[in-house]
């Protein structure tokens, strides 16, 4: 791997890596304190999945706005604060729209909320919608590509046929046209409405390879072992595809994050206070004019993470990928 | 290579196609007189979107409605302090104890055809709003209570309502249309419906969609010539585009955000070559709370009043307004009722709205941090309007101070049909959204509070009060003007109490406008949508030009 | 050849048919209330409503009125705007020429710029040009197309003044001007437009080049004493196939993109009318431009098909065939 290949791919694990643990690493509630006597986490219990481990309701209802000097003595008190000690959500409406400082490395947006917890967040739902929708899309096309060689016939006709027809909208029409439709906004509109749009190049690319392999050796030995459809789909098709796969999805997930930005800027996006790239940048649209950093550090952040997917997905990519007609 | 010289090929023919799509439309020089005239000139005018139709009767969004009222001509119109004036109608005057209006049509109006304008004309402009076929939602409400209307002659037009009928001017802001042209075409798809005759001071001459709508001065307007020649509406979408394009010099009017407004006023560069002008306009933002008893919070009075005392509009006005607009001392703006000065409009003070939320039953839960009433949670959704950053902002300064409380508040952005079919339906807890009312104090609320308008209008809130029901109907009735003001301060001052909406504050209009230009007056109706408005401003002619 | 056509042709009718079919799926979704497009947003009564009772009586269920609109489709109509009455197809029409002049131009753009990048990125691969100029154009592609819009705004037609900062130009006297004019206004659209397919088209141009150079045959063209650029020129007519296929694949990309860049540049085109059209519920031109997207890259595949012939003769028996066996 060349350095900037090894670059690329450690800036999307960093990525993924920060949105995960946003919560901890951004906070206005302590990652350790004591609470009348115990020790709690009140950040921690923010993460997603196992936050539950450390949800202590006695830290739930403590005041942590509360002027620091109140919470340095008595049963109560602060060990240990995130690095960032903001949340995305916490409003200071007279630190409104200040430059890069010490105490807030990107600045500060319109409602005084610090901008680096605000783009730490907004990787979380940003590589949520990537990965989701491209998981998603990852999921429709494999299954609906590799069943179509299974089955053959007449399903294979039908299969092949949805996907030129799908694949014939825009993704961005057809995502815009879901979630009008749906009357609904949030994460999980959004990663249907761009897997929609999304899944067909996976189904068309699967089948063409699982086409490719039939009647080889690899083929005929499983069957002759006995393996069924499905088996043989998965146990042994399925290795011989991820690294294709994980190529394209790579660019999937890039395109995800670029069309949720679109949809965040034409105000389609998710609901505040909720941050995304797209909806911070969208928010800033109003400030340009005396503020740069609410739009530089998304843009950048989003500029950054994208190039990193592409340069490690092409490095990834095995003899500089052959164009596959579509 | 042959695909390139193909594309060369698509791209002549497309290129032609495009330019055949172009209308040439220089500026009509009607008289320009150069030197010291003070006619002639230019005005480029920005608009958001792109209107429906330019059929004064069927015509409904604003954009729509300003060429209507620049293109056609109203019986009446309002001025700058939102009072009734005359327009074509020169005179007119209420009988038969208030439920009789007669117009006197102003002699010698034309069309711009030339065709003379006569209350024929605005006895089918009246009788095409009332013909349910061609649905013209936002003309009919002022029309209904028409009992007969009769031309006794070419300059009169008497109207005789089923009962005295207090708001009964505000509909006759109608431009009427031309009766000989129309009455040959089919109403709903007549050509005149985007290529707009009527007899007022701007000529339309031509409608690019998607690009300009562009209107020319009419020199034979009765009420004189308009300064300006030639007045372009450009469509530009976005707000941050209008701004540039103005500062670029490629039109003439922009309005700003707050911070916009912060950063340019301070700039001399900018100051040197723009106006700038901020005025209280008649859009404000409210809360419905949803009190039909679907959800177990907002049908108890103390609970809207406690939201309405944990809500801090002072502050976000303050700070993220930068002071530029004003909190709601009452429902009504100051132009259409002057704010009554007994009462005692509800401030920020969550202490005071804790305790009603104790009194009303929701007390805090240790366990949750979260208020609790019968086991339930204090937990809804907030609807707001995906169109302006003003809705996600103050929802979002609201969601802090409720959370405060031990109420978790969440906010589900959606755009205008979805956010309008729930609002419509009642599918939701609460709803943030803003209005416009017309000039009229009956505009402003009856829709909005009587219980009649629950269904099917726009009672959002499911608010019914047998008082003020009373009083909205009172207040139609009223002739006598002290006695109508006194009936709505008290319907005010029963909203205050009630807080079915919590009116939440007036932002102000922040716009630019090119040094070029002179003679505008801003109303809280707008710059040019007021009378005479557009007619008086003044483009100041390049030297030599 | 003609055989040939026909039948491609013939082929995507089930295609077309599904395509319909899915714009009746997924919009037969969007809440139809003839009261929204009527009221415009403005404000009515309940007794305004209730005096159009009549009229809404008259209003057909979902399933009638997808059955008279197939049935108009089949007759070419596309029905009328509810929003202002005009026949679809004439409000499409008016906006679709400056689309397809919008994407022709990006497409050239993006063809013009990135083959010439990728044919000198595949002459001297490895080299410090090359990984940066590869690393230029990935930073390009990740540029958020709102971003570089609302940046090259501000440069080129604020700040110097260069080229005008939207809309579409007025026609000018000669037709010259009018080119020049019509150019300098979409000058800025199209690079942002392209901006997120060159670095897709460089990578393929870079490495079908980087095949192709390897092949004996320019060998044999360099010794013939042929220029480096004559040689380049055999390499690029060499490699036209998958060029062409890459088309079909970035064109629905940036006809989405358009609506974006259209509704920033104002421009009149069918990206920001699908916009309004959504916004304001108007169903049947959503409805008029789903499908024209749709059938608008159909005939792009089928236009990928018909130039593969022209290319590259050694194709046309290949896909003759398959399209026999299609069949």
């Amino acid at each position: 791997m060349r350095p900037e290949s090894r670059l690329a791919v450690f800036v999307v694990l960093a990525t993924v890596l920060a949105g995960l643990l946003a919560p901890v690493l951004a906070n206005d509630r302590p990652i350790l304190a004591r609470v009348e006597g115990r020790l709690a986490a009140p950040a921690l219990a923010e993460l997603p999945i196992v936050g539950r481990l450390f949800d202590d309701p006695g830290a739930r209802v403590v005041d942590w706005d509360a002027p620091p000097a109140s919470l340095q003595t008595g049963a109560t008190r602060v060990l240990l604060m995130p690095p960032v000690p903001y949340s995305y959500r916490g409003i200071h409406l007279d630190e409104a729209l200040r430059p890069p400082s010490r105490s807030h490395l990107m600045g500060t947006d319109a409602l005084g909320r610090d901008l680096l917890a605000r783009v730490l967040h907004g990787a979380s739902l940003s590589l949520l919608v990537g990965f989701g929708a491209t998981a998603l899309a990852l999921l429709i096309g494999f299954c609906l590509g590799a069943l179509a060689v299974v089955r053959g016939g007449l399903f294979d006709l039908l299969i092949v046929r949805f996907v030129d027809v799908v694949a014939c909208f825009p993704p961005f029409v057809l995502a815009l046209a879901f979630m009008a439709a749906l009357g609904r906004t949030g994460v999980w509109p959004m990663v249907a409405g761009i897997a929609l749009s999304r899944w067909t190049t996976i189904a068309r690319y699967v089948r063409g390879e699982i086409l490719r392999h039939r009647g080889g050796a690899l083929w005929v030995s499983a069957r002759a072992a006995g393996a069924g459809g499905v088996r043989l789909v998965v146990r042994h098709l399925l290795p011989l595809l991820a690294a294709p796969l994980a190529v394209l999805a790579s660019f999937g997930v890039a395109n995800a994050i670029v069309l949720e930005s679109g949809l965040s800027f034409l105000g389609f996006g998710v609901s505040p206070p909720t941050p995304s790239w797209g909806s911070i940048l969208a928010e800033a649209r109003g400030s340009l004019d005396a503020a740069w950093w609410p739009v530089f550090f998304p843009s950048a952040a989003l500029v950054i993470v994208l190039a990193s997917l592409c340069a490690a997905a092409e490095s990834a990519a095995p003899g500089e990928s052959r164009v596959s007609r579509s | 290579m042959r695909p390139r010289s193909l594309s060369g090929i698509l791209f002549t023919l497309l290129a032609a196609a495009v330019l055949s799509a172009c209308t040439s439309s220089s500026p009509p020089k009607v008289g320009a007189v150069p030197g010291a005239s003070e006619y002639g000139g230019r005005f480029v005018y920005p608009l958001r979107t792109e209107p429906a139709t330019l059929n004064f009767v069927t015509a409904s969004d604003q954009p729509a409605d300003l060429v209507s009222r620049l293109v056609g001509d109203s019986l009446v119109d309002r001025d700058v302090d939102l009072n009734v004036v005359p327009r074509l109608a020169e005179s007119w005057e209420f009988s038969g104890a208030g439920r009789v209006l007669t117009f006197h049509l102003r002699p010698g109006v034309r069309f711009h055809d030339g065709h003379p304008l006569t209350s024929a004309d605005v006895k089918y402009t009246y009788e095409r709003v009332i013909d349910p076929k061609n649905h013209a939602l936002g003309r009919l409400d002022g029309f209904l209570p028409v009992e007969s209307l009769e031309t006794p002659d070419d300059r009169t037009v008497r109207v005789v309502y089923r009962f005295p009928y207090a708001p009964a001017l505000s509909a006759w802001e109608m431009p009427i249309l031309p009766r000989h042209l129309y009455e040959k075409e089919d109403f709903l798809t007549s050509r005149f419906n985007r290529a707009p005759i009527g007899s007022g001071p701007f000529r339309f001459v031509s409608w690019e969609p998607g690009r300009r709508i562009v209107l020319a001065s009419n020199p034979d307007y009765w009420g004189g010539r308009p300064y300006v020649d030639t007045l372009e509406l450009q469509f530009i979408p976005t707000q941050e585009t209008t701004l540039m394009a103005l500062l670029a010099g490629e039109i003439d009017y922009a309005s700003l955000t707050p911070v916009q407004w912060d950063a340019y006023t301070r700039d001399p560069a900018f100051t040197r070559r723009f106006a700038t002008v901020s005025y209280l306009s008649l859009f404000f933002y409210y809360i419905a709370w949803r009190a039909d008893g679907s959800n177990p919070f907002f049908s108890d009075p103390e609970v809207r009043r406690a939201m309405a005392l944990a809500l801090d509009r002072e502050e976000y006005v303050r700070a993220v307004l930068h002071g530029l607009g004003q909190v709601s001392s009452s429902l009504f703006h100051p132009a259409i009722l002057p704010a009554d000065p007994e009462s005692r409009p509800l401030r920020h003070d969550p202490q005071a709205a804790a305790a009603l939320l104790d009194h009303a039953g929701w007390r805090l839960d240790p366990e949750t941090g979260l208020r609790r009433k019968n086991g339930a949670p204090f937990r809804f959704t907030l609807l707001i309007f995906s169109g302006g950053e003003d809705h996600a902002q103050f929802s979002q300064v609201a969601q802090e101070s409720l959370r405060r409380l031990g109420i978790d508040m969440r906010i589900e952005r959606l755009d205008w049909p979805a956010l309008w079919a729930r609002l419509q339906k009642g599918d939701f807890e609460a709803a943030l959204s803003g209005t416009v009312p017309a000039g009229d104090p009956d505009d402003v609320v009856y829709g909005m509070l009587h219980s009649s308008q629950i269904r099917g209008g726009r009672n959002y809130a499911g608010f019914h009060d047998p008082e003020i029901d009373a009083w909205l109907e009172e207040g139609r009735r009223a002739i006598d003007p002290q006695a109508r003001s006194a009936c709505y301060r008290r319907i005010a001052k029963r909203v205050e109490e009630l807080q079915p909406y919590t009116y939440l504050f007036f932002p102000k209009v922040l716009a630019a406008l090119s040094r070029r230009v002179t003679g505008v007056a801003p109303s809280p109706r707008g710059l040019i949508v007021q009378y005479p408005g557009v007619i008086r401003l003044k483009i100041r002619q390049q030297p030599g030009g | 050849m003609i055989a040939f056509l026909v039948r491609r042709v013939l082929s995507s009718v089930p295609t077309l048919v599904g395509i319909s079919l899915l714009t009746f799926a997924v919009l037969n979704l969007l809440p139809n209330d003839p009261i929204q497009v009527w009221s415009g947003g403005g404000y009515y009564s309940a007794e305004a409503v209730e005096h159009l009772r009549s009229e809404l009586r008259l209003q057909q269920g979902p399933a009638a009125r997808y059955a008279s609109w197939g049935l108009a489709l089949l007759r070419g109509d596309l029905g009328r705007s509810m929003r202002d009455g005009r026949p679809v197809a004439r409000v499409i029409a008016s906006a679709l020429p400056w689309t397809l002049l919008l994407n022709l131009c990006s497409v050239i753009l993006i063809y013009g710029v990135a083959v010439p990048f990728g044919l000198f990125g595949a002459s001297s691969p490895g080299s410090i040009a090359d990984r940066l100029g590869r690393a230029l154009l990935i930073l390009l592609y990740a540029v958020p197309s709102f971003a570089a819009a609302l940046l090259l705004q501000q440069w080129f037609a604020v700040r110097l003044g260069w080229l005008p900062l939207q809309g579409v130009p007025d026609r000018a006297a000669t037709a010259a001007g009018t080119t020049v004019a019509l150019a300098r206004h979409l000058l800025l659209p199209t690079v942002c437009l392209a901006l997120s397919g060159w670095a897709l088209v460089a990578r393929y141009a870079r490495a079908a080049f980087r095949s192709a150079l390897g092949r004996e045959f320019l060998a044999v063209a360099r010794a013939k004493g042929l220029s480096r650029l004559r040689a380049s020129g055999h390499v690029v007519a060499n490699t036209a196939v998958p060029f062409i296929t890459l088309l079909a694949t970035i064109v629905p990309g940036l006809a989405g993109g358009s609506v974006i860049v259209e509704q920033i540049f104002s421009l009149p085109g069918v990206g920001r009318l699908y916009l309004t059209s959504i916004e304001a519920r108007d169903y049947p031109v959503v409805v008029g431009l789903t499908l024209l997207s749709a059938v608008l890259v159909l005939a792009g595949h089928l236009l990928v098909d018909v130039l593969y012939l022209v290319v590259d003769p050694r194709i046309r028996s290949g896909l003759l065939d398959e399209s026999t066996d299609a069949a």
